[in-house]
């Protein structure tokens, strides 16, 4: 069973009434409207106080430090890197055996990476 | 701020007087305004606690914009409509906090909107039928909490405030055929809401 327009009417109509009625409570309405306005005012001055110019600008410098400790750990990143290539590069270059000379640990350890045709006697 | 004595000054002079330097004016606009800013505020809260908030709201607002007002129109149909948006602002925000921390749409003591929660005492006839009243009235604030925003501003406004679709249109901005539909829409929404939580809650019997 649905509603009839009818019975919906009476309902909205019974609510308006209810609402219409509504007892004003006006104890300390304006003093506490007053310590509101006075709050927002202490709050307002306090924004007005730092100056939009100067909040952009330290915006920017905060950006502008973001940027550079980005840009300076990628590359210090990349520098370790090439570092570190050139290290291993003259490690293996350093362990690899001439021939004939004998394998150590290194050079086995390293036979796992590199391909080489070494006897042992 | 303090109250001040009652001044003869109409509201447009009041306002200029405001804008000119003079602060204490504004206890004036607030003291003629506030019996109505504070009962359509109760059309949007939950409870009285709320209402005086939001009318307090309100008059913030009004007193944050006086610069604005043009005196093409009387101060009252601008405050009208400065309360509007934030009752409109208020009802947004109570829905986003209903979806973020998962707030129940309904209040456990079934406190319409438009019937507060304080003791009545200058129409206590009125409100000695309370019990008396249409069966849906208590799930009637239920049912407008679970309407989108726009519903329930267009619905109070238009049913319980009793305004035109003009009237609606010049508060909201919105165009005429535009609250209209909407209306039409909310209207139906509300009745389907209803219907389906008097099934619920009591069968056929309450409709």
């Amino acid at each position: 069973m649905s509603m009839t327009d009818e019975q919906f009417d009476a309902l909205l109509a019974e609510a308006r009434k209810r609402g219409a009625n509504y007892p004003h409570l006006e104890i300390n309405f304006e003093n506490r409207l007053s310590s509101r306005l006075t709050k927002k005012h202490k709050l307002r001055n306090f924004f007005d106080m730092l100056h939009r110019p100067a909040l952009a600008a330290a915006l920017g410098v905060l950006i502008a430090i973001g940027v550079l400790s980005f840009l300076f750990h990628h590359a210090a990143e990349s520098s370790q890197d090439v570092e570190f290539y050139i290290l291993l590069e003259e490690y293996s270059e350093m362990l690899l055996p001439e021939s004939g000379d004998l394998l150590t640990s290194a050079d086995i350890w390293m036979g796992d990476n590199y391909e080489w045709s070494v006897t042992t006697d | 701020m303090s109250l001040v004595a009652e001044s003869h000054h109409t509201d447009e002079e009041l306002v200029r007087n405001i804008l000119g330097g003079d602060e204490q004016a504004f206890n004036e606009l607030v003291r003629r305004h506030k019996a109505w800013v504070i009962t359509k505020a109760a059309h949007y809260s939950q409870n009285s606690h709320e209402a005086d908030d939001l009318a307090q709201t309100i008059f913030i607002k009004a007193f944050r914009s006086l610069h604005t007002f043009s005196f093409r129109c009387p101060f009252r149909h601008w405050l009208a409509r400065i309360a509007t948006n934030a009752c409109y602002d208020h009802l947004r925000k109570r829905h986003v906090r209903s979806w973020l921390f998962f707030l129940p749409q309904h209040s456990d003591n079934h406190d319409a909107p438009h019937l507060p929660d304080v003791p009545d005492t200058t129409a206590g006839s009125e409100r000695d039928s309370h019990d008396d009243g249409h069966p849906l009235l208590p799930l009637l604030p239920t049912a407008m909490r679970r309407l989108p925003p726009r519903d329930q501003l267009l619905l109070t406004l238009k049913e319980i405030e009793q305004k035109s679709l003009e009237e609606i249109s010049a508060l909201t901005g919105w165009s005429v055929a535009n609250v209209k539909v909407r209306a039409h829409r909310a209207r139906h929404r509300l009745r389907k809401i209803l219907e389906n939580m008097s099934r619920r809650e009591g069968g056929e019997n309450l409709i």
